[in-house]
């Protein structure tokens, strides 16, 4: 017994002095930067699917020449969909892993639990599909000033819906369906509520369950009752198709059914595409479509054989993003790039051109795009900016 | 009339899973006096398990299920004899059982994560007509079919344990499994046919789960709730666990239709506990000592 841990203990010792000297060779030639992905959890799919967009990108900046002269070194980690655990990644990322930036992640909850361990290591964060307000402003709606974002926020998208259900698609009365254990469900529901009212839309029902629900028959069959035309799902992409099923099976064959940005994946297709055929809209940040993000698709599809889901061209375009602010900051120091995101101006991505606002952190003015299901594809239908 | 039908039609058929999964709770409890938390790991892999025979050979539903059940049952008697019997043979706690069986579901779901992958899938789609309408009610037909194999699985059952010799052991193991061990009858047999016997009724209830929403690793979080049914029943008592499952789909269907849905879990909680409070070893159960 004595001897093995006297073993363990060497073994020990020694890995850490290897360690601690394989970091102090790499910190001379890397840029280290972290990126928050939840490859594992009920999210993965888009977890992974940023992760290898952010791989993507990493080599083809480092075949370029790296950023400052130094290799970027993008570390993931897992922060695997749950704010517990995307805590304790985050706080090895800056406190053991030292990096200069946080990326990610594409979750607001775990997002905004990262946000002060960021700020009190002095490291900026910049989210990627965080959508909700509190990623970047605390409660009260003071800025934080070390977190930023390169997606639209929940306030904009529930307008968006709003507006388009309203507007363009002529429904007036709703009925919502939104997880009431989830930041990004029940901020888009508030959102979506307040405007959809005040257009002088009627909000019929709004009905809720929790993470983790799989059967939605009993708030179903309350809907039914309601006579709402249009179904407004501000889910993921698993519940919209159990829900789409679920529906069906209840007879609400037509029921127009319309989520934001998290209701899109390619698995939509093989989960229930024929229940989603021609009456489901989704909001989406930019299209497979779009011949500036069309290159990152097959890229993506020779290295990985699979389809990227939309997360892909965002973990590209991050990883360009942040290697565009180290460069602008001239040092790899936490608080020189921060105030390089602050200052972003028309910066050209593949999906969009950002501009940081300074007065909120978000990206200035980001269109949505409309996409409807047809066929088996996800359509584009409109380039969508509700009007104030 | 006709919310409230639809509502009881949803919790009947969200509590004839639950029953099924209620079931082997409790039956492995009235024999070993705990509760066994790798229960899950045996509903995912009856679903993974039928919905690769689906897949890969496209066999028919029924064979499928039956090679689903099959892999479960088997399932269950290995962690048995690889991971309880050890610690029986010790003649350790409870505790120790209760502490494996949480490891062994925690392996499992995490084992299908690196294996399989976290991804959702979906079982193909096995009968073209999904609904029936009666009048203003719908009625899927999935549900059906698993409420009438559920049911026949149940009557099976019960006709194993009230008439046939097995049935005896089993009942007399309830009592007291030291003395059935003295009278002759082999324990480590009758204890594998018992996890046989749950481990089945779990691979049942799994691929019905994968064919009604989709199949992921984190499938078994289901058994949770059915769980709860079964100490709502009365944890050991299989008449118990059948009626705590169909109260609680009752119970929740309810009140998400006509309370609240945001509520609805404190609801069904605050219930529990008040009958817990009452009848502290659940509606038909037989009082215990300790109580895991």
């Amino acid at each position: 017994m004595k001897k093995i841990s006297l073993i363990v203990i060497g073994v020990l010792v020694i890995s850490a002095f290897l360690a601690g000297c394989g970091g102090g060779n790499k910190e001379a030639e890397s840029i280290k930067v972290g990126y928050l992905v939840h490859v594992t959890g009920d999210s993965a799919l888009w977890g992974i699917s940023e992760k290898n967009g952010a791989i993507i990108a990493q080599e083809e900046i480092n075949e370029a020449g790296g950023v400052l002269g130094k290799k970027l070194d993008i570390m993931f980690y897992d922060g695997r969909g749950n704010s517990a655990d995307s805590v304790n990644a985050v706080k090895k990322a800056v406190q053991q892993d030292k990096v200069v930036a946080m990326l990610g992640s594409n979750l607001s909850g775990p997002t905004i639990a990262v946000g002060p361990i960021c700020a009190s290591a002095k490291v900026p964060q910049v989210a990627s599909f965080a959508t909700n307000p509190r990623v970047t402003q605390d409660d009260n709606g003071n800025l934080k000033p070390w977190s930023f974002r390169l997606c639209f926020t929940d306030p904009y998208q529930g307008k968006l819906i709003a507006d388009y259900a309203y507007d363009k698609l002529g429904k007036k009365n709703a009925a919502v369906l939104y997880d009431v254990t989830n930041d990004y469900s029940s901020g888009l529901t508030d959102f979506f509520v307040k405007r959809f009212e005040e257009k002088g839309g009627k909000v019929v029902s709004k009905l809720s369950f929790r993470t983790g629900d799989v059967d939605f028959r009993a708030q179903l069959s309350e809907i039914k009752q309601k006579n709402a035309d249009i179904l407004v799902l501000p889910n993921g992409y698993k519940e919209i198709a159990l829900i789409a099923k679920q529906a069906k099976d209840l007879g609400m064959r037509d029921i127009v059914k319309i989520s934001g940005d998290s209701g899109y994946s390619i698995s939509l297709f093989e989960m229930a595409g024929e229940e989603l055929d021609g009456n489901y809209y989704v909001i989406q940040h930019f299209a497979w479509d779009d011949p500036d993000v069309a290159p990152i698709k097959d890229k993506y599809e020779k290295k990985f054989n699979e389809s990227p889901e939309v997360n892909a061209a965002m973990g590209y375009d991050m990883v360009y993003f942040i290697a565009d602010a180290i460069k602008r900051a001239g040092k790899a120091d936490g608080e020189a790039i921060r105030n390089a995101i602050e200052e972003s101006k028309d910066v050209k991505l593949k999906h969009a051109s950002i501009t940081i606002d300074p007065k909120t952190h978000d990206p200035k003015n980001k269109a949505g795009i409309i996409l409807k299901f047809e066929g088996n594809k996800a359509v584009f239908v409109d380039k969508f900016a509700p009007q104030d | 009339m006709i919310r409230i039908s639809q509502q009881l039609i949803n919790g009947l058929s969200i509590g004839s899973i639950y029953a099924l999964i209620a079931i082997g709770y409790s039956l492995i409890y009235s024999i070993l006096m705990f509760s066994n938390f790798a229960h899950s790991s045996f509903l995912l892999m009856g679903a993974y398990t039928g919905f690769y025979i689906l897949i890969l050979l496209s066999s028919s539903f029924p064979l499928s299920l039956l090679i689903a059940m099959l892999g479960s049952g088997i399932l269950a008697v290995l962690i048995e004899k690889i991971a309880y019997k050890p610690i029986r043979d010790r003649g350790n706690p409870t505790l120790y059982f209760i502490i494996a069986s949480m490891g062994i579901s925690i392996f499992f779901e995490n084992f299908i994560i690196c294996t399989i992958g976290p991804r959702f899938r979906s079982y193909p789609r096995i009968m073209q007509t999904t609904f029936v309408e009666l009048g203003k009610l719908n009625i899927s037909v999935m549900d059906i079919y698993a409420a009438v194999v559920a049911i026949a699985f149940l009557l099976m059952l019960s006709y194993l344990i009230e008439k046939t010799k097995v049935g005896i052991a089993i009942r007399a193991a309830s009592f007291d499994l030291e003395v059935v061990g003295l009278m002759g009858v082999n324990t480590n047999m009758l204890i594998s046919i018992v996890f046989l016997i749950a481990g089945i009724l779990a691979g049942l209830a799994g691929e019905f789960l994968g064919v009604k929403y989709t199949v992921y690793p984190q499938l078994g979080y289901i058994t949770n709730k059915a769980y709860i049914a079964a100490v709502f029943g009365g944890l050991g008592n299989l008449k118990g666990a059948v009626l705590g499952s169909i109260l609680l789909g009752l119970l929740e269907a309810l009140i998400t239709g006509f309370l609240s849905s945001a509520m609805r879990d404190i609801f069904v909680f605050c219930l529990l506990i008040l009958v817990l409070l009452i009848k502290p070893s659940g509606l038909m159960g037989i009082q215990k000592q300790d109580k895991v």
